[in-house]
């Protein structure tokens, strides 16, 4: 703030007004002077402040001038440019404020124009019209065009970035806007498609009259419990799917023993998908519907909760005997669902399952113990 | 005279009957032609937003935390089918089915070391590690993946432990006295019967019962031969977060 001195409002020779601008405020470093609401001049060669009720003007030269950067304003604060300077040189005409500890004044711009401003502060600086006039201190200026030019790189690379900033930011704020008005247009459709639903609750509709209703919930992603309870969530697309699925899958079931687990199936068909991947509700619709297609896979859920995808018609009795004759071969030590997984090549869930299905049938019996759980072929039978 | 009485009373009220149905079906055919409308008009929306934002939500975790957060107030859900509007113009099924994939290799492949219970923060390490840096996933996607997967019934869920959370991928009950026990092992990492059982104010017997289960799915190891047996929990190891497989 010590670089502005006192001065003429009248322009010297080879000066021309490049930019003014209006209600602007100077700030030491960053504290608010006194200075405020006064009309800021650019000339090629300096940046003259004035209030209007003053004849003289504060000037600063914009050989003075270091580096410009700007800051956005927000709610409560007006943009501003922030504007670092040099040391001034000796025998600086003296100004308003003898010294201070900040190298940087800020100009706050209440009204706007600030970009505009800072372009215009940019072409003067890089003319540097006070350089081909014959002034004082050749030394100092060479100095400071020195580091100026420096500077001036830099400051391109970090105004590129900060205008990718803000415009990153400002198509942040677009999109949260969009969202909100689509989120308003998508609200609308819920209430309209439960005044919908609560007349298909009342009169008794067939599921012919519903279906392309239920494919707009689909689309959308509503759940509507009295459509789903009345005609199910299965639409044309999920039968569709079924067929898919089954197609995709039933050979690498075959070779996984007959049997694959649900979380499988679903990473299967997606990862040869690639695209338009399907949710895992979808696939739990799909081979729900597998039965009643009549394919050559279907859904099987144990007791546990697990899902399987299985090969129609796979002989649950044989899969027991199985089971029990791979225990038999472990007599002695018994077998965990660990051991029988490695043993059949079959994953963890689906030997625990394979191992407490057997025991169901009374072909195995279990050992609870702090060593984890074992069965054995059970003896009490075959042997009694 | 009873009203309900006589043939000529079946047939009028059927006749009624009739009347409200046609009635019925022709304000729900008015109001589904408005839906058609609307639905239109509601498509070309999203398009229109896809086309400008649909980058935003591949790319930012707040952004989609928000879109996730705002579709669940209104009673929508974006991920319910792979076909819906919201998959289809957007994409964002696509990402998180993605997702899902991967979190249940990762489960099956490390079910042998951890018995299925692994830490969320692992997850999000071993998984933003394999993805480009301006492509990184927040544990908010994680945990919206896995919420879906809970329908396929491998006992895929998010369960809060104390401070953290953890993915569980074991079907079959982990009761309140397990999860209590392990969110004891969190902070202490290893444990014996007796110190679990002052930590917790349980019965040596309560913590034995609960540890037994968690031996038995693999949660917990056994050391034998530290004296008195110490029990260990490699969900909870720091080093394999940090091991590279």
């Amino acid at each position: 703030m010590d670089r502005w001195f006192w001065c003429d409002s009248s322009l010297s020779s080879g000066e021309a007004v490049a930019a003014s601008a209006k209600s602007i405020r100077l700030y030491d470093g960053d504290k608010k002077t006194g200075y405020e609401d006064g009309h800021l001049t650019l000339t090629n060669q300096r940046l003259l402040w004035r209030h209007e009720s003053q004849s003289s003007s504060l000037g600063l030269p914009l050989s003075l001038v270091v580096l410009i950067e700007d800051e956005a304003g927000g709610f409560t604060s007006s943009p501003k440019l922030v504007l670092h300077l040099a040391s001034p040189p000796p025998g600086h005409p003296s100004g308003p404020i003898a010294s201070s500890h900040a190298s940087y004044v800020r100009l706050s711009f209440k009204h706007g124009g600030c970009s505009s401003f800072q372009q215009a502060l940019q072409k003067a600086l890089e003319a540097r019209a006070w350089e081909t006039l014959s002034m004082p201190q050749p030394a100092n200026s060479v100095k400071a065009s020195g580091s100026k030019k420096i500077h001036t790189g830099i400051l391109g690379i970090e105004r590129d970035i900060q205008k990718k900033q803000e415009a990153a930011s400002q198509n942040i704020s677009r999109a949260f806007e969009d969202l909100k008005n689509l989120m308003g247009l998508a609200k609308d459709m819920v209430s309209l498609s439960r005044s919908i639903s609560n007349k298909i609750k009342e009169h008794s509709v067939s599921a012919d009259d519903t279906t392309q209703f239920r494919s707009y919930l689909l689309s959308l992603g509503i759940d509507d419990p009295v459509t789903r309870e009345k005609y199910g969530s299965a639409t044309q697309y999920h039968h569709h799917l079924a067929r898919e699925v089954a197609r995709a899958l039933e050979e690498p079931v075959q070779e996984a023993g007959g049997v694959m687990l649900l979380s499988e199936v679903y990473c299967r068909i997606n990862r040869a998908r690639g695209l338009q991947l399907l949710s895992p509700e979808d696939v739990v619709q799909a081979c729900n519907l597998m039965r009643t297609l009549d394919l050559p896979l279907s859904l099987h859920t144990f007791e546990s909760g697990v899902q399987v995808v299985q090969i129609t018609g796979l002989d649950q009795d044989k899969v027991v005997k199985d089971t029990a004759q791979v225990l038999a071969c472990h007599e002695g030590d018994g077998m965990s669902a660990g051991d029988l997984a490695r043993e059949c090549g079959v994953p963890l869930l689906l030997a625990r399952e394979r191992l407490l299905q057997a025991e169901r049938c009374a072909q195995a019996v279990r050992d609870e113990s702090s060593e984890g759980l074992r069965f054995y072929p059970n003896l009490f039978f075959s042997r009694s | 005279m009873r009203r309900r009485a006589g043939v000529g009373a079946i047939q009028r009220q059927k006749i009624q009957q009739d009347k409200f149905k046609e009635k019925g079906s022709e304000i729900q055919e008015n109001q589904l032609e408005q839906m058609t409308l609307q639905m239109e008009k509601f498509r070309e929306h999203l398009e229109d937003f896809a086309a400008k934002h649909k980058n935003e939500i591949k790319k930012n975790p707040q952004f989609r935390k928000q879109f996730q957060e705002m579709c669940a107030s209104i009673g929508v859900d974006p991920l319910a089918s792979g076909k819906g509007f919201w998959c289809e113009m957007l994409g964002v099924g696509d990402f998180y089915y993605e997702l899902g994939v991967q979190v249940v290799e990762l489960c099956v492949a490390t079910s042998h070391r951890n018995g299925g219970v692994l830490s969320l923060d692992e997850v999000l390490l071993r998984l933003n590690h394999r993805r480009r840096p301006d492509n990184q996933i927040s544990s908010d996607d994680i945990v919206r993946a896995v919420k879906k997967l809970r329908v396929l019934g491998s006992g895929m869920e998010v369960v809060a432990t104390g401070s953290s959370q953890f993915i569980y991928s074991i079907p079959g009950e982990l009761s309140m006295d397990h999860t209590a026990l392990l969110q004891h092992a969190e902070s202490v990492v290893h444990l014996t019967v007796a110190s679990a059982a002052s930590a917790l104010g349980w019965s040596q017997e309560r913590v034995s019962r609960a540890l037994d289960h968690l031996l038995r799915v693999g949660v917990a190891w056994r050391d034998d031969q530290d004296r008195p047996p110490s029990f260990w929990f490699p969900a909870f190891f720091q080093q394999c977060a940090t091991a590279a497989e």
